[in-house]
């Protein structure tokens, strides 16, 4: 009993012990006004450019689909002027003005709280895709200096930073810059990478993202995917990527060799312009003015013409024009970026402004008498490259091999209304039959 | 009760005494922060035109933690928000002005109405027009999708709907309706599956219902029924009967009784007339300026 009687006299030692605790506080002030001070800093500093702010913005989760240069302009009565190198819901390059907030949340957030058709673009939800693009319009500041303000997105989490103006830059220039870069670039679709001189793999790039593939130390193959954004002078990727020892991030498009040189600090690395062995054409190669050979009305008598091929769908497509051939603006030349090869599929090339027919390419060989009448390929016909053989540069057109049981050397043309032939189209000024087509650039 | 207890419980006791020894001065400062932005003129309108006589916080700007975590949204356009606080006020609060009085409104609206620029939509192809949380809170939804310029019956019938839809379900979780209006479709409400394509509007009206949402449960069938009896006019209620078969007109009439009496007794609220001023209201929103405050 008198062993109960001590223990219960020493437990409220023990309990007391819970009150002797020394309390210091950390912060001098407590956390409502230091966020209070935070917001107002904050929204102060961003106001305080009056050349505003460049940040590249990456929409989608995991940086998905690349990034997008934007320029934003904070103004101190709660206004924001954003606008977009690319098309959004207002045309690229287009100031569009809206409200922005800073509000206490998950820490400091800068919120784009009226829409705006350029930022919220990103975020948009539609009937047919819930999530839309996964942007974000509202960031936790988790670094701020003068320069450079770090951001993170609160739905999605990807990195946003805004950059000051610091060189007065015109936004508009500064878009224009990049898409000029981007169309010479859309050209190449492979880069090696080289890290202090060694061939480290292959980078592929497709949605402003660069997928490296490598043999790690055990052999294996590896593949890292990095976004990036364009600038006016190359490349930035999402967040600065470590392959061994060397962290990357900035790269500047070196025209004359083809490369991506990375800029970043006593990093000796660069990703150069790779084309397979068997690549045929470059896609800028074929642009331009040709002479075309093909068999018309007649077999045996060559008919020759001079066309011109110009770009539709950079990297894709070409459109190939001849006033004397065609009385419609042309068809569709098909560019296969990984080979570099040219084709003539199926197609509805144009519709007869009198009659609102299709005039369709139809894959016809010509010794059976047979012709395809599918609206689309893959039926047609392959180009074949002389590899420039005797300094001239030819390509030859072929069965592509797509349509089994006949083998078409050319094309005709037909009318269509909705999937009814309506007959042969014969409103073309020479025949409206091709075959054994061959082009041979004309030397400018 | 031993002393082994006795003495136990007094040792705690004085443990706890002697614990509650901190003592700690309440702040003077508030920890809610006024936003630090600029107010506009819109703002100033909002401030006469509903905080000040209605009590009312109408937000149009987009607040993520305020809003459906679960849908992607966008921030609604200042222009289009003047309109609709300008149509809600005509059409909605004032048409309950002329038939309750001011005090009706002033008593059960909801304290915050919020503007949401887009749809919610989700995967089961629904689309989110409008919330409401228990009587406190109607979030509308797909503000954007208002032309100013050109506000078609049909357009402004469809949000005044959603807010008439909201409202009644603020009546409801005030004073809940009578017990045997969930018994006369009890067997066929179907929770999320109303928006199955195979539960067309055709099945739900031969069922008892107004609305292929109304289906969803009883609450809903509730407000629905109040929302397109009022907001669509006597003569769509009509053609509505009509066309439900008389089965369907039976259900929709029985129920429509439990709810013209509820209205009646609880709320001392004429539905018809009701109805009357909401169309008479429609019928000249022309006049309204919705550009300009």
């Amino acid at each position: 009993m008198r062993k109960i009687i001590y223990l219960s006299l020493i437990i409220p030692l023990f309990l007391m012990n819970a009150c002797l605790h020394d309390e210091k506080e950390v912060f001098d002030e407590p956390a409502s006004i230091r966020m209070q001070k935070a917001l107002s800093e904050y929204g102060q500093l961003l106001a305080s450019s009056e050349t505003g702010w460049f940040a590249d913005y990456y929409p989608e989760d995991d940086y998905g689909i690349g990034g997008y240069a934007m320029f934003f302009k904070f103004n101190s009565n709660g206004t924001v002027d954003v606008s977009c190198e690319i098309e959004t819901n207002a045309p690229a390059m287009e100031v569009k003005t809206s409200q922005w907030e800073m509000t206490p949340d998950q820490g400091p957030v800068i919120s784009f709280s009226t829409y705006n058709p350029v930022m919220h673009y990103f975020s948009e939800p539609y009937s047919w895709d819930a999530d839309g693009r996964r942007g974000d319009y509202e960031f936790i500041v988790m670094k701020a200096g003068k320069d450079t303000i770090e951001m993170k997105g609160k739905k999605h989490g990807n990195l946003f930073v805004l950059r000051r103006n610091t060189g007065n830059l015109d936004s508009k220039t500064y878009f224009q810059e990049i898409a000029q870069l981007e169309d010479k670039l859309s050209e190449f679709g492979t880069f090696g990478f080289m890290l202090k001189g060694t061939r480290i793999g292959m980078v592929a790039v497709v949605d402003r993202t660069l997928s490296l593939g490598y043999k790690d130390e055990n052999n294996e193959d590896q593949i890292v995917k990095v976004s990036y954004t364009f600038t006016p002078s190359g490349i930035r990727l999402s967040e600065p990527y470590t392959f061994q020892d060397a962290t990357m991030q900035n790269f500047t498009w070196n025209a004359q060799e083809e490369k991506y040189v990375c800029t970043d600090p006593n990093i000796d690395a660069f990703l150069d312009v790779y084309f397979p062995e068997d690549y045929e054409l470059r896609y800028s190669e074929v642009l331009g003015k040709w002479n075309i050979r093909y068999h018309g009305a007649s077999t045996t008598t060559w008919v020759d013409e001079v066309v011109e091929i110009t770009q539709k769908k950079k990297n894709a497509t070409y459109t190939l024009h001849s006033p004397k051939l065609f009385s419609f603006p042309g068809i569709e030349l098909t560019f296969d970026s990984q080979k570099g090869i040219l084709s003539i599929l199926n197609q509805n090339a144009a519709v007869q402004e009198e009659t609102g027919y299709s005039i369709r390419v139809c894959a016809y060989d010509r010794s059976a008498g047979y012709l395809n009448t599918a609206a689309t390929g893959p039926v047609g016909i392959i180009g074949i490259w002389n590899k420039d053989q005797g300094g001239t540069r030819s390509v030859t057109f072929v069965d592509n091999g797509k349509w089994v049981t006949y083998k078409p050397n050319g094309f005709l043309l037909r009318l269509y209304d909705g999937s009814t032939n309506m007959g042969n189209f014969t409103a073309n000024v020479a025949d409206y039959r091709f075959n054994d087509i061959t082009i041979t650039q004309i030397d400018e | 009760m031993g002393k082994f207890k006795i003495y136990l419980i007094s040792s705690f006791l004085l443990g706890m005494i002697l614990c509650s020894c901190g003592e700690e001065d309440l702040s003077n400062e508030s920890v809610f922060n006024e936003s630090t932005t600029q107010q506009t003129d819109f703002d100033r309108w909002l401030l006469s035109n509903y905080t000040y006589p209605y009590n009312i916080a109408f937000k149009y700007k987009m607040q993520d933690i305020e809003s459906s975590k679960s849908h992607q949204l966008v921030p609604a356009s200042p222009d289009k928000c003047i309109a609709i606080a300008k149509l809600l006020k005509y059409v909605w609060i004032e048409a309950y002005d002329e038939v309750q009085g001011i005090h009706f409104i002033r008593s059960y609206s909801p304290k915050v109405i919020h503007l949401i620029g887009s749809g919610g939509y989700d995967s089961s192809n629904s689309t989110l027009l409008g919330t409401a949380e228990s009587g406190m809170k109607i979030t509308l939804y797909d503000v954007n999708g208002l032309n100013p310029d050109d506000v078609s019956t049909e357009q402004l019938q469809r949000y005044m709907k959603t807010i008439f839809h909201e409202f009644s379900h603020i009546l409801h979780q005030n004073k809940n309706y009578p017990p045997e209006f969930d018994e006369i479709s009890h067997s066929d409400y179907v929770g999320d599956d109303w928006s199955e394509s195979t539960e067309t509007l055709e099945i739900a009206k031969s069922k008892g219902f107004v609305s292929r949402y109304a289906r969803k449960e009883t609450n809903e069938d509730f407000v629905e029924m109040i929302a397109i009896f009022v907001v669509y006019g006597q003569d769509n209620w009509d053609s509505l009967l009509e066309s439900s078969g008389p089965e369907g007109a039976e259900k929709i009439n029985q129920k429509f009784e439990i709810i013209k009496q509820y209205l009646n007794n609880l709320w001392s609220l004429d539905i018809y007339e009701l109805q009357r001023v909401f169309e008479n209201r429609l019928a000249s929103i022309n006049s309204l300026d919705l550009k300009n405050l």
